[in-house]
């Protein structure tokens, strides 16, 4: 049975049941409700996140579920993401983070796994003013705050 | 007509909260994590209990480095995040020649032949893997092993040294 879901701005989807219930949130929405036909409203998401989230899910709608092993170290798998994943993730940042923002909030583990990793990916090998620059972000230490900071942290640099 | 400064708008990476973020910083290596808390103060705060949680200490210039003054002061602000230490280096088990070995326990790949686990007793979360025959071929959780060939004479005693001054590593 198909659902339907409405998202900020008021645009419907209608997607297979097994599709939206990727998202653990409407998963366990569909079950507090029951089969009904009324849509379910996703007042934090846009159409444009909604639709790439439901491309992410129509892909992956036959993977099992995801056991997470609490031990397994995920600095071991940052490179592990598949290549269908890459391309998918291979937007711009904005729609990067409202990705992960709509994985996050619809409770869909793998999608805030692959973003994660995604956001990790781009961070790696860069300098703090590379990092800067990719995301914009504002430097609010001092000179030498810094230059104590790296000083204390030498150790874990490669270089 | 007056107008206001206008601030700049914020960056799409401001949108995250930190609970996102702290997921990222863990998919981060210790250079990358290093690199972050240079970045900004919160990215500092969120990255320090990352950054010290697994200590990695697998190359000779990387312990050299751990062993400095600088980093020991810091070690002793953030011990409290540290979760496990490697030390993996071919002679430090000659410095630990008198700690009890029966601990041996057995590695993630099942293997127990060249780890030895000795926990602390103090520092429950803390305990150090001597890699007292490191096979440097298979590529495992160390690097660069040409440069162990190029260590300076006094690392040994500073590893000593260390292991004094932080006695959570001790055997009681």
């Amino acid at each position: 049975m198909p659902v339907t879901l409405t998202s900020l701005d008021d645009v419907k989807f209608t997607v297979d049941k097994d599709v939206a219930e990727r998202s653990i949130l409407i998963k366990n929405m569909i079950e507090d409700v029951g089969e009904s036909d009324s849509p379910i409203p996703l007042p934090n998401v846009s159409s444009a996140v909604l639709k790439k989230v439901i491309e992410y899910c129509e892909h992956h709608r036959n993977d099992p579920v995801q056991v997470q092993d609490e031990t397994d170290d995920p600095r071991k798998r940052s490179n592990d993401i598949e290549e269908w994943d890459m391309k998918f993730m291979a937007v711009d940042q904005e729609m990067l983070f409202e990705i992960i923002l709509a994985a996050n909030y619809l409770d869909i583990k793998p999608l805030l796994d692959v973003g994660c990793k995604t956001v990790a990916n781009i961070i790696k090998g860069k300098t703090p003013e590379e990092i800067r620059k990719t995301f914009n972000i504002v430097n609010d230490f001092t000179p030498e705050e810094e230059a104590q900071i790296k000083k204390e942290n030498e150790w874990a640099e490669d270089r | 007509m007056e107008t206001t400064p206008s601030t700049p708008p914020l960056p799409p990476i401001a949108r995250l909260p930190t609970e996102i973020l702290d997921l990222v910083f863990a998919c981060l290596d210790l250079p990358s994590l290093a690199a972050c808390v240079r970045v900004k103060r919160i990215w500092k705060d969120l990255c320090d209990p990352c950054l010290w949680s697994n200590l990695r200490i697998n190359n000779a210039k990387r312990l050299e480095r751990f062993l400095t003054d600088e980093a020991q002061l810091v070690l002793s602000r953030n011990v409290g995040h540290i979760r496990e230490l490697y030390i993996i280096y071919t002679s430090v088990c000659n410095i630990f020649a008198t700690f009890d070995t029966s601990s041996t326990t057995h590695a993630e790949d099942g293997s127990d032949k060249n780890h030895i686990h000795l926990n602390c007793t103090d520092l429950q979360t803390l305990y150090i893997v001597l890699y007292l025959e490191p096979d440097l071929s298979c590529g495992g959780p160390w690097d660069d092993d040409e440069e162990w060939k190029f260590l300076s004479p006094g690392v040994e005693k500073a590893v000593a040294d260390f292991i004094r001054r932080n006695p959570s590593l001790k055997k009681p």
